[in-house]
């Protein structure tokens, strides 16, 4: 899905993703650590577009499969190192927190910077339901 | 959202989400409620079902405000994605969270 730079266009597009993962059987857990990595990579992708960046749009990609949930959001800003592992700024810092909370809620995620644009690529491994769930098959 | 004033203490409620789109506004309101002289915050996240890390900016900036007032701000009811947030950037320990 495509997104315009405008921070209105994230909720409508965390609700398409609850609702994609929901149709794949995705637990309720695993949704929502989804959530928030989208939620913070788009945010960051639509925060730090610049210039001629802001016209063009974010492109969303997620795919699921039965082993994983992977999500990759192309940026047009002017990109950024990705850190090893973020660490969460001081209490009374406002902002900063959004790359520490995509690496707290999915396995892997990483940042290519490129020309004609940047990508984020983010990867949650499933869990199984639990044994009690009917869909359990274990 | 809905804000109350009680005393000295404003009760905002009915925000649905808290994010990007909408932290600053919320933060700007509440702080300009404070300014008249309110010293304390509860906010109810009863209704919240979405806090991204621009709205925790926003808790923030509304906490310092509150704590410069010799106020505090409390959260009321976060659902579980809410408190999964704080939890996750242990926010829980700043905070003052008063559970169901």
């Amino acid at each position: 899905m495509s997104l315009g730079c405008d921070f209105a266009e994230v909720q409508p597009a965390a609700a398409a993703l609850r609702t994609f993962l929901a149709s794949h059987g995705c637990s309720p857990a695993d949704a929502s650590d989804c959530e928030i990595a989208l939620v913070e990579g788009c945010n960051n992708a639509i925060k730090y577009a610049a210039g001629k960046g802001r016209l063009l749009p974010v492109q969303v990609r997620i795919s699921c499969s039965a082993r994983e949930i992977a999500i990759t959001i192309e940026d047009h800003t002017p990109g950024f190192e990705w850190p090893l592992q973020a660490k969460l700024p001081l209490p009374d810092q406002e902002h900063g927190r959004g790359i520490f909370l995509i690496q707290a809620v999915m396995d892997e995620a990483n940042y290519t910077i490129g020309s004609a644009g940047n990508r984020l690529w983010m990867r949650k491994l499933r869990v199984p339901d639990s044994p009690r769930s009917p869909d359990w098959s274990g | 959202m809905k804000m109350n004033v009680e005393g000295n203490t404003v009760r905002v409620s009915g925000v649905k989400e808290l994010g990007a789109a909408n932290a600053n506004q919320v933060r700007d309101e509440v702080k300009a409620v404070m300014s008249k002289g309110q010293k304390n915050i509860d906010f109810d996240l009863s209704e919240t079902t979405f806090v991204d890390s621009c709205g925790l900016g926003a808790l923030i900036s509304i906490h310092k405000t509150a704590c410069s007032h010799q106020g505090a701000l409390r959260l009321l009811h976060p659902l579980p994605p809410v408190q999964q947030i704080l939890e996750l950037t242990r926010m829980h320990r700043i905070f003052e969270i008063v559970k169901p």
